[in-house]
């Protein structure tokens, strides 16, 4: 966390993946997808981890300071999550990574296509077998747990996507 | 393939990964958890592997059951069951194959030495049949007997010059804004007038009379259009002459 103190009042703004909820890393990688300014994105942003929107008075230096401390970011995969009384468990492939087969591949495509703003709720509850209305997924599955889960996702997908286009040009023409 | 799948695979839009696993399995009837742990290039290969090839011919009988159904002449088709099958057919035909196929293919009885004489048309619960065959019923038994038909009809259409509006033959690329606006009208008003087009026909041939409709709609198709053919040219004759006198 990253205290702002602007004197007669102090603005808070989550600055580790740990901190950052499932709503609100949704939100702050739609900004990233959706804008194109680099100052407008980054105020959006703020006011996306800020407890307080008067964090628009910051000064261009404090903005800069702040963006530098941020560590939105995470490699490791967790396996199992608690949400209550329940574990639920990702299933790994060979190589330690979630299992991304043609099935899972198959649904997160869907999910991307039909929920483009919402889609990581839906991957994260495929890929750990959660019910999507159950009570505290939003505040267990924080950024530092989903951010890798997306990265792996989206490779996958990305080189999947180039190989599946070749079909356009090449072979059956069944679907299109 | 029954009907139904046939109607699902034509339904597969996209090249998405989750139509690539319906389209392999219903070409090979593979159960799709039997594709979840391919790779993508398997994926790609297995799908490239099987096109999907419909037999053109397909069977002129098909079988509910032990019962058979037998393809009709088309040229034994009549006005009323010609509009119905207008109604599927216009009307995105793939999706109504089934009703399609529940008009074009009959109960029957066949004698020997006698004529086949086939169920009374006004009887059929085409809905109930459509139904029956959608999950019964091989796509290749009757997807080409259906394009034949399809083709007979388009044949009927050229042939009867009260069918052409003209504006298919005009290319609107080479209009300017003022004919373009007539061509846009025009486009229109054959719209408006394809709704009420069986209403019309109907009533020109029975002169009016409403009592004689049931009779027209039961005629055979081919000799209402040539009546109705020749009542046109009867009548544009007499507005020749008029015009002469």
């Amino acid at each position: 966390m990253i205290e702002l103190d602007f004197k007669e009042y102090k603005v808070n703004i989550k600055s580790e993946a740990s901190e950052i909820n499932l709503d609100e890393l949704i939100k702050v990688t739609n900004v990233f997808r959706d804008d194109k300014s680099n100052i407008k994105i980054w105020f959006r942003i703020l006011g996306i981890l800020s407890d307080d929107e008067r964090y628009v008075y910051m000064s261009d230096d404090m903005l800069f300071d702040v963006i530098g401390k941020l560590n939105i970011n995470s490699s490791e995969y967790i396996k199992e999550v608690k949400i209550g009384d329940e574990t639920y468990t990702a299933e790994f492939d060979d190589e330690g990574k979630p299992k991304l087969n043609l099935f899972y591949l198959s649904e997160l495509e869907e999910f991307i296509n039909v929920n483009p703003d919402g889609w990581v709720k839906d991957a994260m509850c495929l890929l750990f077998k959660i019910d999507k209305n159950t009570d505290g997924i939003n505040e267990v599955m924080t950024a530092d747990i989903v951010i890798p889960y997306i990265n792996h996702i989206t490779t996958k997908l990305t080189t999947h996507f180039g190989k599946l286009n070749e079909l356009l040009t090449n072979g059956n023409k069944g679907l299109h | 393939m029954v009907i139904r799948d046939y109607i699902k695979l034509t339904n597969l839009s996209d090249v998405s990964i989750k139509s690539m696993m319906i389209y392999i399995s219903l070409v090979t009837g593979k159960v799709e958890e039997e594709l979840h742990n391919l790779s993508i290039d398997e994926l790609v290969n297995l799908y490239n592997e099987n096109n999907l090839e419909l037999d053109s011919n397909g069977r002129n009988v098909i079988k509910i059951d032990t019962t058979p159904l037998q393809i009709i002449n088309f040229n034994t088709v009549s006005l009323g069951q010609f509009i119905d099958l207008e109604h599927y057919i216009s009307d995105n035909w793939v999706k109504n194959i089934p009703f399609i196929t529940a008009i074009l293919y009959r109960l029957f009885d066949k004698q020997p030495l006698k004529e086949i004489i086939f169920e009374d048309y006004s009887t059929i619960d085409i809905k109930e049949r459509a139904n029956i065959f959608l999950d019964t019923i091989n796509i290749n038994h009757v997807y080409g007997n259906i394009m034949k038909y399809i083709k007979w009809r388009e044949s009927i259409f050229s042939t009867y010059s009260f069918f052409d509006n003209g504006i298919n033959d005009i290319n609107p690329d080479e209009l300017n804004e003022e004919e373009l606006e007539i061509y846009y009208d025009e486009i229109n008003n054959a719209e408006k007038s394809k709704k009420s087009m069986w209403q019309d026909i109907l009533t020109k041939v029975s002169e009016g009379d409403i009592t004689r409709f049931d009779k027209i709609l039961e005629t055979n198709v081919i000799l209402v259009f040539n009546r109705l053919d020749n009542m046109i040219s009867e009548s544009n004759k007499i507005n020749k002459s008029d015009i002469i006198t």
